[in-house]
């Protein structure tokens, strides 16, 4: 990927010199018709940020896994746990790994019962590999008879988890379709008529049998004759006006309508989440593992508030009915329906308490966790002399551990000109373990203050305390420690087709 | 709010031609919807199940076109939104260049998409 970004690096130049080069007021010579009237048409882009959730969490902190990433002190609950949900929302996936591992992915649930495909069936197969201790005890031709007897099945893990999608719980869009509808046809409504890019189509049809046109539909301006050029020039320049001017329109009512907080309070409802793993192996390669996991995160008020404050005024078959004539291109002024539910739906937006949810997008989330390892019994009879003894056994006793976390997360600086997202994050857990001489309960605590420095890289600084530092390297002897470190998230090949233009 | 540029432009389309636009998100958190501006129908809005299932705009000459895509993000994951138009001739076969586009944008951008058809007259 860092070879790829080096090689674009030529071809962004070479774009950036070519929109420099092209004239402010008028098409380039060698530039097409369509791409000066998208020049021309191209509104900037927005300054104002009023989106708070600017970054889908790429982490996944809602699968169960021996250590929780809830407990990891980078873990935020203002991260979205729920990624790993829609990596294959449509259908079902089967990969495989360069292990040799092979996954299957599959969510499913219909439309009308459990909406936005709420259930993930996950079944991993490992590739089957003895046990170490079993591979170093063995040798020569018997470890060779045991690796073959392995089969591609005897290290499977299937996993099953729910995650329920509605208006109260859940951030798909599907269970507010009629709202956002509402929202965004309304603003469509409110936009004004095209007259100067009309103009633009109707000189389009004037030179369509002529040359360059006739063979071309989208040829450089430089190649137009002198007739079309003088018709075309200002006519692609004042329909792109024109199309600024309507999209910052169109922009502006989506403000005003209040789609930026539709957004933000959609981000913001609560999620709940539960799993169950089961890995079953055979007895030479491990022990057969069980987990559950429950995940519930809140930030107090999200979408859902709204639907229970409207009760009254815009209930279901109303907003249904508001989405229809809306979508037919009927205002407030043409509606009953329309008229009421945008009424509350702004109503709720001034609302005190949404203020303050919108302004202040905290989080909090808790987790309980258990997972139980069985007892593992090896017993191989008759192995070679230089085994011993015979039969060679080995013992693994069960063990069980229960993991509670609760994480508290609130950004401190917001997105916005010229500022970052600086967020704090605060995490406390309690890990019970029983059977494992291995591992003792322990409590560990954190804080971690995260600051973003650009799009890609965010700089954690935190402390953490824990009771027990068998699982912590610490300087000091009080269990406390500090973290420091930059985080970078790499450019996707999508991205840096954006930044190329596409080239 | 970001263009997706350059917009499309089809000229010489035979009178009978159909606009086929359909789009394809990578899930359901997104809305989409084209409005079909004409110099001599009524003007129609093409709602996004009927996108989303492929939908056709029959083209009648002489006849001045204009048609714009707007898409809003909302909820998270942000899909990646598959745009496709192309323009079939009455005998089945394809007129001039197809238009496509992907965007994504988690921050909920909205983004706009133009594309002009002039019929032959």
């Amino acid at each position: 990927m860092r070879k790829l970004s080096f090689a674009f690096i030529p071809a962004i130049l070479a774009t950036s010199l070519f929109a420099q080069s092209l004239p402010p007021d008028t098409c380039g010579p060698q530039e097409p018709v369509a791409d000066c009237f998208g020049r021309f048409a191209d509104p900037k882009p927005d300054v104002v940020v009023t989106a708070i959730v600017t970054d889908v969490a790429q982490a996944n902190t809602g699968a169960p896994a021996v250590t929780s990433p809830l407990t990891s002190p980078l873990a935020s609950p203002l991260k979205d746990f729920l990624s790993l949900f829609v990596t294959s929302v449509d259908m079902a996936t089967l990969s495989e790994k360069n292990d040799g591992a092979l996954t299957l992915d599959w969510n499913f649930g219909s439309q009308k019962f459990t909406t936005g495909r709420p259930f993930k069936l996950q079944a991993v197969f490992n590739k089957p590999q003895l046990d170490p201790k079993v591979k170093a005890a063995l040798g020569g031709e018997l470890l060779q008879q045991q690796e073959a007897s392995l089969r591609d099945t005897d290290d499977a893990t299937i996993s099953l988890s729910y995650s329920p999608q509605n208006r109260t719980l859940g951030r798909t869009l599907s269970p507010h379709r009629a709202l956002i509808d509402l929202l965004t046809s309304r603003a469509r409504t409110g936009e004004v008529e095209d007259v100067k890019t009309r103009e633009l189509a109707r000189l389009l049809q004037v030179f369509e049998k002529e040359e360059p046109f006739k063979s071309n539909p989208n040829p450089q301006f430089g190649a137009l004759t002198a007739p079309q050029k003088a018709a075309m020039g200002s006519a692609i320049v004042s329909a792109g006006a024109e199309q600024v001017a309507i999209a910052v329109a169109y922009r502006k009512m989506l403000r005003d309508l209040g789609v930026d907080d539709f957004r933000t309070l959609l981000n913001q409802q609560p999620q709940a989440y539960a799993s169950a793993v089961q890995r079953s192996r055979n007895s030479l390669i491990g022990a057969d593992e069980t987990s559950f996991k429950l995940t519930y995160e809140t930030s107090g008020r999200g979408l859902g508030s709204f639907y229970k404050k409207a009760q009254t005024t815009c209930n279901d078959t109303q907003l249904e009915q508001a989405q229809k004539d809306s979508l037919a291109g009927q205002t407030e002024s043409d509606s009953i329906a329309v008229k009421a539910c945008l009424d509350a739906w702004q109503a709720f937006r001034s609302d005190p308490k949404t203020k303050a949810a919108l302004a202040s997008p905290s989080r909090f989330a808790f987790s309980l966790e258990y997972a139980g390892v069985r007892r593992n019994n090896v017993s191989l009879k008759s192995p070679p002399p230089s085994v011993t003894p015979d039969p060679f056994t080995l013992h693994r006793p069960s063990s069980e551990s229960l993991i509670g976390s609760v994480v508290y997360g609130l950004p401190l600086i917001g997105n916005g000109p010229g500022t970052r997202e600086g967020r704090l994050d605060f995490s406390a857990s309690y890990e019970n373990v029983t059977g494992d001489k291995d591992r003792d309960n322990r409590f560990v605590a954190s804080a971690v203050y995260s600051q973003k420095i650009s799009d890609m890289l965010t700089m954690p600084i935190g402390i953490v305390y824990a009771n027990r530092d068998r699982y912590l390297k610490t300087f000091s002897d009080r269990g406390l420690s500090m973290h420091f470190g930059l985080v970078m998230k790499m450019p996707t090949f999508g991205k840096l087709q954006q930044l190329t233009g596409g080239q | 709010m970001s263009l997706i540029k350059p917009p499309q432009f089809w000229n010489n389309v035979p009178d009978g031609s159909t606009l086929r636009a359909k789009s394809e998100g990578t899930n359901e958190n997104y809305t989409i919807d084209m409005t079909v501006d004409s110099s001599g129908d009524d003007d129609s809005v093409v709602s996004q199940p009927r996108l989303e299932h492929g939908a056709g705009v029959p083209l009648v000459s002489p006849n001045r076109y204009i048609m714009t895509v707007r898409i809003n993000f909302a909820g998270l994951p942000a899909p990646s939104v598959t745009f496709s138009a192309r323009i079939i001739r009455p005998d089945g076969t394809q007129h001039q260049n197809p238009y496509t586009f992907t965007v994504s944008d988690p921050a909920g951008t909205p983004y706009r998409a133009l594309m002009i058809a002039v019929t032959s007259e």
